[in-house]
């Protein structure tokens, strides 16, 4: 049970003057309770990737690419199951509202399956509560009259109504204020935890990345350059900086620092624990009293 | 001595506003020419109706702002006061009329009905000033978010303004290209342009010698950015204020000790400092 | 399939022929005239001269000829079922060249049909020659130039003017937008292609209404910006690119006239 992509490639417009390879042999999974994280540069193949998990775009070929061990390149028909299953929230989700209530818009991607008018009710008040909007509060109000923050919440609601077993995130946080950001990222978290969703992340934000995700997926120009957990990925310094790509504050200060200190832990990306470990590392080493 | 931009006892409301909430009270704000200015403050801190208050295009409803000595109430000082004060705004695409890259470039000068030549000339010095003299005849969907960017600072710098506010210019852009925007600001401001950078940011603040924090329409703080964060944690919070982690470290070995006698803003300059402590 | 791939602005072809450095004014005014002229004409002959001297012109713009071909697919449909039109309901006088149940077909029908093909062709052609060589700025300066008159009786030609220009700027914009908005909704499960008309109207609802509330922001944001840099409705404002005649255009211009009443007075 998990989501399987196994060397996979494709190219937009293939035969047209404007062909690109946007994949190239691209292995990559997410297992179930995970929270993944993908990291990359504007064009480096991450969009391409999120959507072959929902079939938004589907395989052309079989054996590449497998959700639930089922192989989408023969469900072009039923593909809307698989939309169930495999939640996809787009950048700015904010800008797809359009129903005059709130409760009405989360309620949206529930029109497909038949249910009862008491359990769509019980699915909009659910999926309100996990992203921190009070239903009684927000039920009526207009989507479009909402602050950015409370918009995006509901429309990361509207994927959570479907109850989906997977959650793709397209940068969630993107041009949120520090307060909002942290806030959203405690419910990526509680919703990985609580409801046991699996979570895949993409993002530009290093910090968020390593704080949040179990595995991370390096991509650059359609293939994986790097992949493990944070700790072993971060530690890539060079290779990231390569590519154009930052570390968390304190990681890139603890690796400035492992030039001259030998043996100083440099996968930590807390900043208060690095201090510790400084601190540590300065007394052992009979640096500072 | 009269500052570049003086704002005094200055509150606004937007005039839609049925309640007449104040978007900011009681601002009193004075900025030097040549100067490096960060704005920072939560989303409905008042920080973005600051910057659109100080370039006329709302007018204050009690105190007064003035511009290099026009005042920005006087409707026939409006203009004067837009060719001195320029503003680069939030979302790349909002903010592009043309359909080529030197149409755009050329909007401003020819508001200001300036000869062909001249406007040529400024639409030229513009575009090497931002590096995209060879994108000339693209069509501006074709151009990176970045890439729209500087074309909006070209498009302000061919006004040939004194002062130049940015609001938030980077927040909808990606680490990358928010890099190469903030390094041409620094050089614009290298060259002489006094600049006013707003933005929710932490990290952005560090690249100002002077910060204004707001909160709920009014100043709450004005200074320099480090001194900033040394303040107590919870009130930061109280301000929506999260410092950048780089800070937070410095702040966790300041209690465990360690002194810092010059203010430290980057992770090679910290590595380098506590390689060479005692 | 990016919507915006497909969609090329206004169809213009760069290039440095004769055609492209004409003043744009001159070429609105030449394809005006060339459409009048195809209707005028009454010979075959007349037809086909001017359909050689348009594809000297094509040859002189130097836009490769599939351009214009692909000019042709949009009225594909229309000329084949103008053309047909015309050979199987023309009644002429005299005998049927070809009878078969209650088809007949009359040399005047098939006359009729070349003639009406002749000029579907020279007309898309004319226009396609106006559209390949001029660039849409170029084009618009060119149509403000012609409704100037009209704004001595109050119509607001300059800012026509800019709202087409705006228009133009944010039609790829809008294609993106739209692109991302369907690929956003059908992942909440929205159906695009399925059902009656009713259905996929209704289907439309989640794309359209998004679409116009972020137009309306697009435009607050906007004009916020335009005021910013000076911008102020209903003043004059000077051009970068200002239309200047040259002796080249009236010589053209002339050149032009001649050849077309030529053509139309002894074909």
């Amino acid at each position: 049970m998990s989501i399987e992509i196994k060397d996979l490639s494709f190219t937009y417009d293939k035969g047209l003057v404007f062909e690109k390879m946007a994949l190239r042999n691209v292995t990559f999974s997410a297992h179930p309770g995970e929270i993944v994280g993908i990291i990359g540069q504007t064009g480096s193949g991450k969009s391409t990737l999120i959507q072959h998990c929902n079939g938004l775009i589907l395989p052309i070929e079989p054996n590449h690419v497998f959700v639930d061990d089922l192989d989408l390149y023969s469900m072009k028909k039923t593909i809307s199951g698989i939309r169930k299953k495999v939640g996809l929230v787009f950048q700015y989700p904010e800008a797809q509202l359009f129903e005059e209530t709130v409760e009405k818009d989360v309620a949206f991607g529930l029109k497909q399956e038949n249910l009862s008018s008491d359990q769509v009710r019980t699915r909009v008040e659910t999926a309100l509560q996990t992203v921190g909007l009070s239903y009684q509060q927000y039920r009526e109000k207009s989507p479009i009259l909402l602050s950015g923050g409370e918009k995006r919440r509901v429309a990361l609601a509207g994927i959570l109504a479907m109850n989906p077993q997977y959650l793709i995130l397209d940068e969630p946080t993107a041009g949120l204020d520090p307060f909002a950001k942290t806030s959203l990222l405690e419910e990526i978290r509680k919703i990985n935890r609580e409801q046991h969703v699996t979570i895949i992340m993409v993002s530009h934000d290093m910090d968020e990345i390593a704080n949040l995700a179990d595995r991370i997926y390096v991509m650059d120009e359609g293939t994986v350059v790097l992949s493990g957990t944070p700790s072993e990925v971060f530690r890539q310094y060079d290779t990231l900086y390569a590519l154009g790509l930052s570390l968390p504050e304190t990681s890139r200060l603890l690796h400035f620092l492992s030039q001259s200190w030998k043996g100083i832990d440099n996968s930590i990306t807390d900043p208060i624990r690095g201090a510790e470990v400084i601190m540590q590392y300065m007394k052992e080493k009979g640096l500072w009293n | 001595m009269s500052d570049f931009i003086e704002l005094n006892q200055v509150s606004f409301h937007y005039p839609e506003n049925s309640e007449q909430q104040n978007a900011v009270q009681e601002i009193h704000l004075n900025i030097a020419s040549g100067e490096f200015l960060s704005i920072v403050g939560a989303n409905s801190s008042g920080k973005s109706t600051l910057g659109r208050l100080i370039n006329a295009l709302y007018i204050p409803q009690k105190g007064t702002i003035h511009v290099d000595g026009m005042l920005t109430s006087d409707q026939t000082m409006t203009i004067p006061i837009r060719k001195t004060v320029q503003m680069v705004f939030q979302n790349p695409d909002n903010q592009i009329v043309a359909t080529t890259v030197e149409e755009e470039v050329a909007f401003g000068p020819e508001n200001l009905q300036l000869s062909s030549e001249e406007i040529q000339k400024r639409v030229s010095e513009s575009l090497d000033l931002v590096d995209l003299q060879s994108y000339r005849l693209y069509p501006p969907h074709l151009l990176s978010g970045g890439q729209k960017q500087l074309l909006a600072i070209a498009s302000v710098l061919a006004m040939h303004p004194a002062c130049i506010i940015f609001d938030e210019p980077t927040s909808l852009l990606d680490p990358v290209n928010r890099r190469i925007i903030i390094q041409k600001i620094q050089d614009l401001h290298h060259k002489g342009i006094t600049t006013i950078y707003i933005t929710h940011r932490m990290d952005e603040v560090l690249y100002s010698k002077r910060t204004v924090v707001m909160h709920e329409g009014k100043i709450v703080y004005d200074g320099k950015p480090t001194d900033l964060f040394a303040l107590d944690q919870q009130k930061l919070l109280a301000f929506h204020l999260y410092p950048p982690d780089l800070i937070k470290t410095i702040e966790a070995l300041k209690k465990m000790g360690i002194p810092f006698p010059h203010p430290i803003t980057h992770a090679k300059e910290l590595a380098d400092y506590l390689c060479q402590l005692r | 399939m990016e919507l915006r791939r497909q969609i090329t602005l206004g169809q213009y072809v760069p290039g440095k022929s004769l055609l492209h450095a004409l003043d744009p004014r001159i070429k609105l005014l030449c394809s005006l005239i060339l459409m009048v002229v195809v209707f005028l004409i009454q010979s075959v002959t007349g037809y086909l001269v001017l359909l050689g001297f348009l594809l000297l012109l094509v040859l002189l713009s130097r836009v490769p000829f599939r351009y214009f071909l692909n000019g042709l697919k949009p009225i594909l449909m229309l000329v084949v079922l103008t053309v047909s039109l015309q050979i199987f309901f023309t009644k002429g006088t005299g005998q049927p060249l070809f009878s078969w149940w209650i088809i007949q077909i009359f040399q005047e029908g098939l006359v009729a049909a070349v003639f009406i093909f002749l000029r579907l062709i020279l007309l898309v052609f004319s226009s396609s020659l106006l559209t390949l060589t001029t660039s849409p700025m170029r084009l618009t300066s060119a149509i403000e130039f012609i409704l100037k008159p009209f704004s001595y009786i109050g119509l607001p030609t300059a800012e026509i003017s800019m709202m087409m220009t705006i228009a133009m700027r944010f039609i790829p914009t809008i294609l993106e937008e739209t692109d991302r908005l369907i690929k956003a909704q059908s992942s909440r499960g929205a159906e695009f292609e399925t059902g009656n008309m009713f259905k996929r109207l209704q289907g439309l609802i989640p794309i359209l209404v998004p679409l116009f509330i972020s137009s309306f922001r697009r435009a607050d944001d906007l004009a916020i910006a335009m005021e910013s840099r000076c911008f102020q409705v209903g003043m004059k404002r000077t051009q970068l690119h200002p239309l200047i005649f040259r002796s080249q255009d009236f010589f053209s211009l002339g050149l032009f006239i001649i050849l077309l009443s030529l053509i139309v007075i002894f074909l």
